[in-house]
């Protein structure tokens, strides 16, 4: 059988355009390894198998016949069901949309379309994208391959636990605060939060419009550049999108000498982090070091006050106002009381708070005119058991949702349980194949990418 | 367990938002809404951040 749990997008492009490999055999291996694990994982809510086949036979012919439509041409994926998708059931992990089947794709979704891209189904999540455990009380929890006794992290759990189990090469993650990058790390993948409106959010149920990102999970830091650079580009159907022509993810990968990339640590946020996450992070400033990067500490003095704003609660509250005075039995109990939280917050703190956001934004603008990337543990602690009250794993990530400047999470080694811990790598906005490259660099002179959970 | 007082705002705010809770809802609600605010203390005493939300109040 083929082996999907391993094999990268970039070497499955390889072997496909080689003609040593189809994408109906990679699909049919993605769906084998779907079907023997979701018992176990339940990393989808809808699997889309039959579609998929039929997409795989498309893409071969493509390939046959010399169109050839990018990277992603005939590699099998899945989205996260926060994603609307042209007559398939979009629930977004709650009971108020069980029984939702769009009559319109997502843009991005469109784009890994149009890619070659084939979609193998939908991703669990946390319900509405409200949380960071995906144990979802409509769905049934997320469980994380390496230890399916504790969750994946969320929101986009199901993306993570598909793509580190190996049942797709990689798939869609949405990040309001943190939601791509907690799943990567906490299941020890790479997670790619693009720069604000470089990924249109055009079809995506939102979760807090000033703060929703778009972007991928995937094995390997090359295999999200790659995949972002297939979902990126302006969309007028998303106000907050931007056009940002010849964006290129990938443009930096390969180098690997880090001489003159200036990396800055929040050491400020260690304090906050369990002493097994901090001990594999600090190892990882060594290798960074090792490859050529300077590394000094940067203070940036909101974030090292433990920086805590009130704009994802009252934007959430103000998409789901209408819900949630009609069908309010339709959320779980969890998920309504954050949002009537929301409801009951005040517009001038509301409007302070982004007042705040901006002088955090200017802050973080100003210490990066003297580090390129800012490194930092991406969560504060490992996966925790299913069931756990694991609010604290967005402290480190909501802030760069509110400045909205790109960060990958990248594997750098295992903590307590032999869980995975991530690394967080900021860049200045636009500058996600700088991150790339850094990461990238990083990965390939460990081998944390090569070790993959015995599920 | 939440003040009277805090339960009562909480019931007015949702009431304008014509939002009936639960009683359990109502007290969780409460909850989340008696945190002081900002709800990161140590911000409001930072020496930058008075100064930036002063020049703020400056500006038109």
């Amino acid at each position: 059988m083929t082996d999907v749990a391993t094999m990268t997008i970039a070497e499955a492009g390889r072997l496909l355009r080689a003609k040593q490999l189809t994408s109906r055999e990679l699909t049919e291996a993605s769906i084998a390894r779907a079907e023997a694990l979701e018992p176990t994982l339940n990393a989808f809510i809808t699997r889309t198998f039959e579609q998929a086949l039929a997409a795989a036979d498309t893409a071969d012919a493509d390939l046959a016949h010399g169109r050839d439509r990018g990277p992603l041409h005939g590699i099998p994926i899945a989205i996260k069901d926060l994603c609307a998708t042209k007559g398939v059931r979009t629930t977004a992990g709650s009971n108020v949309l069980a029984d939702w089947i769009p009559d319109f794709d997502a843009t991005v979704v469109t784009k890994l379309r149009e890619g070659g891209a084939v979609s193998v189904g939908k991703l669990n999540l946390h319900e509405f994208a409200y949380g960071v455990t995906s144990a979802n009380h409509w769905y049934g929890p997320v469980h994380n391959p390496w230890d399916t006794g504790r969750h994946p992290g969320g929101s986009s759990g199901g993306t993570g636990a598909a793509v580190a189990s190996g049942e797709i090469f990689a798939g869609i993650g949405t990040d309001t605060g943190g939601s791509i990058r907690i799943p990567a790390a906490l299941c020890g993948v790479v997670g790619l939060m693009p720069t604000y409106g470089l990924v249109s959010r055009a079809g995506v149920t939102p979760l807090s419009w000033s703060l929703d990102h778009v972007g991928p999970l995937a094995r390997t830091v090359e295999d999200a550049a790659l995949f972002l650079n297939a979902i990126a580009g302006h969309d007028p159907s998303d106000p907050g999108s931007v056009r940002r022509d010849g964006f290129d993810a990938t443009a930096q990968l390969g180098r690997f000498d880090l001489r003159g990339v200036r990396v800055g640590v929040a050491r400020s946020q260690f304090e906050r982090v369990q002493p097994d996450v901090v001990a594999a992070v600090n190892a990882a400033l060594v290798v960074l070091q090792g490859l050529g990067a300077t590394v000094t500490d940067v203070a940036i003095p909101m974030l090292d006050a433990g920086l805590r704003l009130s704009i994802l609660g009252p934007e959430a509250a103000a998409f789901h106002a209408e819900w949630l005075r009609t069908v309010p039995e339709k959320y779980s109990d969890e998920v309504r009381v954050l949002l009537l939280a929301g409801t009951a917050t005040l517009a001038a703190d509301y409007i302070n708070d982004q007042r705040l956001r901006r002088e955090f934004t200017d802050q973080v603008r100003n210490v990066m005119r003297s580090v390129d990337v800012i490194a930092m543990p991406t969560c504060p602690a490992v996966a925790d058991e299913i069931g756990a009250r694991s609010y604290q794993y967005a402290a480190l990530t909501a802030p760069w949702d509110f400045t909205g400047q790109p960060v990958i999470s990248v594997p750098c080694g295992f903590g307590a349980a032999d869980m995975p811990v991530g690394l967080s790598l900021a860049g200045r906005p636009f500058e996600e194949a700088l991150i790339c490259r850094v990461a990238q660099a990083y990965e390939q002179a460990t081998s944390w990418h090569n070790q993959h959970p015995k599920v | 367990m939440p003040e009277d007082d805090q339960l009562e705002t909480a019931r007015r705010l949702l009431a304008r938002a014509g939002i009936t809770p639960s009683d359990a809802d109502l007290v969780r609600v409460a909850a989340f809404i008696g945190q002081p605010y900002p709800r990161t203390p140590k911000l409001a005493t930072e020496p930058h951040i008075a100064r930036a939300v002063e020049e703020w109040g400056r500006q038109p």
